[in-house]
């Protein structure tokens, strides 16, 4: 009979964590690492960049681990230093942090071409990326922590450190936006229906 | 009911309305087709968005995280609220057994300045703005009595602090 193992809990990994257990915390990176990589990767839509920033923020997590509040989160911790440390590589490159750049509008333009055939799931989930690399970063990390990871607007606003109203206005804005680039998609499936 | 406005339709979907409002809303969209019609648009744009892969985490990706993680930073020897306990309890301590011992030393002292000073002439021409002659506040202020009573209030302060972090953290 094999022998059972037992699955340590978040807490128990955390706590082991926080006393300096590296091998608890490789659980929780083990745990988060496909999430937090997708994170980076949708805010700064740039894989080789999203890769060297989340390693950076599973380290300054590891640094920051014995003053994590047990009360909160663990996963909204763990996407706040992600995002912080997406902002700050994006402010040190001069990137904006809230508006598209102009190399993203251009890619939409292609963009609206592409929409037209996006029927299975492959394409259709292509298209929703590229919609979202259309988006300015700060909009895509809502869109991400909203429809993907499933946070409500409560949890965005203590991951963003933003008030939940201006949360409510990026995610309306966001949308808008995703809207207005998807109309044409959204019209051809309509009538193929 | 009026037609909503959009941001009301978005909170109906992602299920933040409140109940009252959600009611009247599904009583709107019965009547109204524009309105359902928005509905359906926006449920597309949900579903759509829900499309989003999971990406994984290239390969290497937690072996490179695991060869660098620097040596934690190392916690306090103490928690705050002990340390915060300790202070107080030897403030308060340090501040009683300074006024019981240093007391009969500050009183010498001032004895001796207050000698020193008793020369009525010599005060006169020093003193022109008579402060001196108000009273023997040095010896009172020196008494050693003042250092006891600031360093309970201060020692206190910080006692009542810790005590306060420490239920916190029992309860917590």
């Amino acid at each position: 009979m094999a022998p059972e193992t037992v699955i340590p809990s978040e807490e128990e990994l955390i706590r082991k964590s926080k006393r300096g257990d590296r091998q608890a915390f490789g659980r929780l990176v083990e745990r988060y690492q496909d999430q937090v990589y997708t994170l980076a990767c949708r805010t700064l839509g740039d894989v080789h960049l999203a890769e060297d920033v989340s390693q950076e923020a599973f380290i300054r997590a590891w640094r920051a681990v014995a003053r994590f509040e047990e009360k909160a989160k663990f996963s909204s911790w763990l996407y706040r230093i992600t995002l912080n440390a997406c902002f700050s590589e994006l402010r040190r490159r001069n990137k904006p942090v809230d508006q598209v750049t102009q190399d993203e509008l251009g890619y939409l333009k292609i963009l609206n071409v592409q929409t037209v055939a996006a029927d299975t799931t492959i394409e259709r989930r292509d298209l929703v990326e590229k919609l979202i690399a259309g988006l300015p970063p700060v909009y895509r990390s809502i869109v991400v922590l909203f429809y993907l990871q499933e946070l409500d607007c409560n949890e965005i606003s203590s991951v963003l450190g933003r008030p939940v109203g201006t949360v409510k206005a990026y995610l309306h804005r966001a949308r808008a936006q995703l809207r207005k680039n998807a109309e044409h998609l959204l019209k051809t499936r309509s009538l193929s229906k | 009911m009026k037609c909503p406005p959009l941001q009301m339709i978005e909170d109906y979907l992602s299920g933040e309305l409140p109940a009252e409002d959600r009611i009247r809303l599904e009583e709107h969209l019965e009547s109204c087709a524009s309105c359902r019609k928005v509905l359906s648009r926006e449920r597309e744009l949900d579903d759509l968005l829900r499309y989003q892969p999971i990406l994984k985490a290239p390969e290497g990706f937690y072996a490179r995280i695991m060869s660098k993680l620097p040596a934690q930073e190392k916690t306090a020897f103490l928690p705050d609220w002990l340390t915060a306990l300790a202070f107080g309890l030897l403030l308060a301590f340090g501040g009683f057994m300074v006024g019981k011992f240093a007391t009969p030393l500050i009183g010498n002292l001032a004895e001796k300045i207050a000698a020193f000073r008793l020369d009525p002439e010599m005060v006169a021409e020093i003193d022109r703005f008579g402060l001196l002659s108000q009273g023997d506040w040095f010896s009172q202020l020196s008494s050693g009595g003042n250092i006891i009573i600031v360093n309970l209030i201060v020692g206190g302060i910080i006692l009542c602090w810790g005590l306060w972090q420490m239920v916190k953290a029992l309860r917590g």
